[in-house]
């Protein structure tokens, strides 16, 4: 016979989903109500929240008065429910919107949560809770301790499977272009796992350090905790990743895969894009070349991005990754012709060509001598050939990023002024911010608003720029339009102009082989797929955006490669999503879930600029190991799991999946039984007792926690300072027959409890002293008065008395004021080492607000109403629906499981007798229950 | 009985903020924390003291270090009630 896991990992709903009864809430009472209803053969659904059933019962230490062992007696009820051939079960699963149909019968949608796990194939190994990088306070163990983003609720888990907690794609991975998980390698910096922090980058671009130095970062602005200060350096940490690991691994250590598809692939262009594509599609077993025109590999990384961004040697390095793989680049060869590359055998081609054309201004003058482009000029600069500018006055025309770089060239290059005109504000230019700022550090002077018009020759030299005011002007179709007022007209002298308007594609030749090219030469392809009206013929980067950025071509490639490699096996384009992401998580979401915020302020460091106008030695400086770590620290981990993906590495069973995506189940059900169980009550709101303030300070469910074999420490500890206790008092009726807190009524366990944990903890701790401050006991169950006897004669000291306040000492101890009943009322002061409130039990919310249609109505105290408690136990005031356990008030377990098999015997007739009408063909709700 | 449940009974959001922040630092901590009890076995307010964090911290992520067993408790309690917690072999 399949075990309970394993049968609850393939429960498939019975056709139209129709079931005999719908059970909600799985802890003791749903349990018991669904195998009773199960064994009387009929068919029963069963939904739990949470990843595992058993409630609160399973998480307690031992139950009174019998002091057997809870999960012992639970375990075996729990296999039951899930392995029984009549009960199907949906844990992580919520039910909405429960509706009557026309036959009387209930109709609701049941949503299975998505667990990022396969439940038919996670073996409940752990492995993958050991390796996590996200660590969140454990609500199983009610937040003494912490627990991982993947994680099994709890040893005796049924079903034993891992569930993961996302709550949406962390902004800085979501804002990517290329995908990064900026979260996930910040996560594993933060423990210094940096060799897998660069290993999870190389997931989804090969080119590290480059983008460690040189990315714009949109993730940055992105980042939640950019609103509060202290934002985790992304880039920078990427860089210190990077270096770390080439500093370890000169070369790769990795070959070409071993397994080859047989198909080839060319490559035209070695930029971001190109070598991107080329290394994804390798990495799949596919051969590929890459064609690049000249002498060396990189494109804009090696031609167009300053040394004192991005050291040569770190592009090298970064190129290694890929060729390592088995890629070929040919230097050297300006492939310019499709139809070629076909004819030598290749079955797919990525067009990554990249905008290097300068665009010209096309006014009076451009041609004279002085006047160059800026790409040009940093073409020549990174190549290393001299130019001196010594002495001279620049101007730079233009606002993109080229235009800063170009001019921050022309600073190290001795120029003795740097203007920049640019025709809009300088807060539109498109420029980074970043970079506009170091410019202006380095003395760049920035002439907003200013259009070129002429140039104003001396002889065949440039000897200045004629500049008028531009003023931005809105047109009536919308689009933003420039006039120029000639009234505001100067000329800047300069012996040395350079043109960095913009640049274009060089895909002119590729247009005869059927691409269609838009402005400046940007090539046509889908925004899905980067597939170009010709088949097989894929383009991305530069060479479809325009000039853009190094992480947005990096994008491309590795989306190129993902369609490229389905075209290449033969599957269809259409319909798959690449990389699918969760909804970016919501920061006012992030920010209000926690408080106090410790922050490891990390200051990022960069040369003096009069000292790096010198040379072109690298403006940013590296973090520090110990700066990483704290900077890393810094991060809130926004959608909770970091997408570190240490988990799908580990698991042995390939079991974790991040595609999986909820889902919606409609069923029917002629009877539904509501046991949503109880809620504790929020210790916290009786200011005057100090929980959450004083650590000390503990509720009971913790002490059942702290006292059972599964406990979250390693031995009864108190959560102050590990120390353990030895003289603990215990508070009754905490937020129960109590009118302040607007919880009258009695929560019938927590004497019990409490002397049952009592008796628990002078077993484990034998010299313990042990005081019930209490108001009077309430031990009516069979065998409950001779318990409560049994631990007063154990020595465990019953107090009296209504504790008015607790205080806390310096060392931790606390200090409760109490007004001493038996001793004539006199306030006397106490100390203790740790205090239990006993928390009452409050009504679970959720059971009111599972029907649309009908109400399902609630006594004072928000428990659901049995109009008929005496007769007809379990009845609602719903016709067909029943509540079991303490879904209908404060019950203890015993009760709870009488309770519930009442409601099953009562949910039996009401299916009975709905069976019995339809037979009849009686229309529902005439006259077919007794009442 | 006009008021919801949410308006009757409120969970302190703060509370579950700061517990969320403790267990946040869990990670970037461990190396510290490690690096401390590589000089041998030490208690819960000797690490804190000496990482200059509450010790009521220290003491959630050394139990959490426990848990996914980097650390260990060592058998003896201290006069004053303390047990002193060392690296698992192979951890450090
Ligand atoms: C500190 C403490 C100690 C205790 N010790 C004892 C003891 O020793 N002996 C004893 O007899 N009793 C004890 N009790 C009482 C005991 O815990 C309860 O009697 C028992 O757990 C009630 O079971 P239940 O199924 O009604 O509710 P719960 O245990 O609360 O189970 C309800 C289940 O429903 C699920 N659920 C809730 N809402 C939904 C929804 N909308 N959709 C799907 N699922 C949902 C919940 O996740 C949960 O699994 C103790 C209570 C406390 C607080
Ligand atoms: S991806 Fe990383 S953070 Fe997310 S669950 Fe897996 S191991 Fe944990
Ligand atoms: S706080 Fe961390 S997870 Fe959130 S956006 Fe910033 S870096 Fe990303």
């Amino acid at each position: 016979m399949a075990g309970p896991a394993e049968k609850a990992a393939r429960d498939e709903a019975p056709a139209g989903g129709r079931y005999d009864a719908l059970v909600v809430g799985g802890g003791i009472a749903g349990m018991e109500s669904a195998v009773s209803l199960g064994d009387m053969g009929y068919r029963v659904l069963l939904v739990e929240k949470e990843p595992s059933i058993g409630g609160k019962m399973i998480l307690l230490s031992k139950v009174f008065p019998t002091l057997d062992c809870a999960s012992c007696i639970s375990t075996p009820k729990m296999a039951v429910a899930a392995s029984h051939p009549n009960v199907d079960l949906r844990v992580y699963a919520e039910v909405r919107e429960i509706r009557r149909g026309a036959d009387g019968a209930f109709a609701a949608t049941v949503i299975r949560k998505p667990t990022y796990v396969d439940f038919e194939k996670c073996t409940g190994c752990q492995d993958c809770e050991k390796v996590c990088s996200v660590t969140v306070p454990d609500e199983f163990n009610f937040e003494l301790v912490s627990r991982r983003a993947a994680n099994i609720a709890f040893p005796q888990a049924v079903p034993k499977k891992a569930v993961i907690t996302r709550e949406g794609t962390s902004p800085c991975t979501y804002a990517c272009p290329a995908g990064i998980k900026a979260n996930g390698y910040i996560s594993l910096a933060r423990r210094g796992d940096f060799e897998q922090a660069f290993n999870l980058i190389m997931e989804d671009a090969p080119l590290v350090g480059s983008l460690g130095r040189a990315c714009y970062a949109p993730c940055q602005p992105e980042c939640t905790r950019e609103r509060i200060g202290d934002a985790p350096h992304i880039r920078l940490l990427k860089r210190f990743i990077a270096d770390w690991y080439y500093e370890r691994h000169p070369e790769p250590a990795y070959g070409p895969p071993s397994e080859r598809s047989g198909k080839r692939v060319a490559v035209i262009g070695s930029g971001p894009a190109g070598l991107s594509a080329a290394y994804f599609l390798a990495r799949k077993g596919h051969g590929v070349t890459i064609f690049e025109a000249e002498a060396k590999p990189g494109g804009m990384l090696r031609s167009g991005l300053p040394p004192y961004r991005l050291p040569r040697e770190i592009v090298d390095r970064d190129i290694e990754n890929v060729t390592a793989l088995g890629v070929e680049i040919r230097t050297g060869v300006r492939m310019e012709s499709l139809s070629k590359l076909r004819g030598s055998g290749y079955d797919a081609v990525f067009v990554s060509v990249g905008a290097p054309i300068p665009i010209r201004l096309d006014i009076e003058g451009e041609d004279a001598a002085g006047i160059t482009s800026g790409i040009a000029m940093l073409a020549e600069a990174s190549l290393g050939v001299k130019i001196d500018l010594t002495g001279k006055r620049v101007v730079v025309i233009g606002g993109g990023n080229a235009a800063i770089d170009v001019a921050r060239t022309a600073r190290r290059l001795g120029a003795a002024s740097v203007g920049i005109v640019y025709r809009r504000a300088m807060n539109e230019m498109p420029a980074s911010r970043e970079e506009i700022d170091d410019a202006l550090a380095e003395g760049v002077t920035i002439h907003e608003r200013m259009s070129p018009r002429r140039f104003v020759l001396e002889g065949d030299r440039v000897a200045g720029v004629e500049i008028v005011r531009s003023v931005s002007a809105v047109a009536p179709d919308g689009s933003r339009t420039l006039r120029y007022d000639d009234r505001k007209r100067r000329t800047i002298p300069a012996e040395v102009v350079f043109v960095a308007i913009g640049q274009k594609s060089p895909t002119a030749v590729f247009e005869r082989e059927g691409l269609e090219l838009g402005k400046n030469g940007a090539i046509a392809a889908d925004p899905i797929t980067l597939e170009t009206r010709v088949g097989g013929v894929f383009a991305g980067g530069d060479a479809v955006t325009g000039p853009a950025t190094i992480v947005e071509a990096i994008g491309h490639g590795k989306r190129a490669a993902f369609y490229i490699d389905r075209r290449l096996r033969g599957e269809p384009l259409e319909g798959v999503e690449f990389e699918p992401k969760l909804p970016a998580a919501d920061k006012d979401a992030v920010l209000a879930r926690q408080t106090g915020y410790t922050a490891a302020h990390v200051d990022m460091r960069e040369l003096p600029a009069d000292l790096r106008i010198r040379n072109f030695s690298e403006v940013q400086e590296p973090l520090t190991e110990e700066e990483a770590l704290a900077s890393a620290s810094n991060c809130l981990n926004c959608g909770i799991c970091s997408e570190c993906r240490q988990c799908s590495i580990v698991c042995p069973a390939g079991a974790v999946d991040f595609d999986m995506r909820a889902v919606e189940e409609e069923i029917e059900a002629d009877a539904v039984v509501v046991s949503t169980g109880f809620r504790l009550f929020p210790a916290e709101l009786m200011d005057r007792y100090g929980f959450g303030a004083y650590a000390n300070v503990v509720t009971a469910m913790q002490m059942d926690r702290l006292v059972a074999p599964t406990r979250p420490y390693n031995y009864v500890l108190r959560p102050s300072d590990g120390k353990v206790p030895n003289n603990i008092a215990y508070v009754f009726c905490v937020g129960s027959r109590d009118r302040t807190v607007d919880h009258p009524i009695c929560s019938r366990v927590c004497c019990m409890y409490s002397i049952k944990q009592a008796q628990l903890l002078l077993g484990a701790l034998p010299v313990a002293d042990i005081t019930m401050y209490f108001i009077d006991i309430r031990a009516f169950g069979k065998g409950y008065d001779e318990f409560y006897e049994q631990t007063r004669g154990m020595g465990v000291r019953f107090v009296k008395g209504k504790v008015a306040k607790i205080a806390e000492k310096e060392n931790g101890n606390l200090v409760l004021r109490y007004e001493d009943i038996d001793g004539g009322g006199a306030v006397r002061e106490a100390e203790h080492d740790l205090v239990v409130l006993s928390v009452g039990m409050l009504p679970n919310p959720d059971a009111l607000r599972l029907f649309a249609g009908e109400r399902l109505e609630a006594d004072g105290t928000l428990f659901v109403r049995e109009p008929e408690e005496h007769v007809n136990p379990g009845r609602t005031s719903i016709e067909g629906v029943f509540a079991a356990g303490t879904a209908a008030g404060p019950m203890d377990i015993p009760d709870s499981i009488l309770h519930a098999g009442a409601a099953a015997a009562q949910a039996a007739s009401h299916i009975e007798r709905s069976r019995a009408r339809r037979r009849a063909g009686v229309p529902a709700g005439e006259g077919t229950e007794p009442r | 009985m006009s008021k919801t449940f949410e308006e009757r009974f409120p969970e302190s959001a703060s509370l579950k903020g700061e517990r969320r922040r403790i267990a946040r630092e869990e990670h970037g901590m461990r190396r510290r924390v490690l690096a401390l009890l590589r000089e041998g076995p030490k208690t819960v307010p000797e690490i804190a003291s000496a990482l200059g964090v509450p010790p009521r911290e220290a003491n959630w992520w050394l139990m959490g270090y426990v848990r996914y067993g980097f650390v260990r408790a060592t058998e003896e309690v201290t006069d004053e009630g303390y047990y002193r917690y060392a690296i698992v072999a192979g951890k450090d």
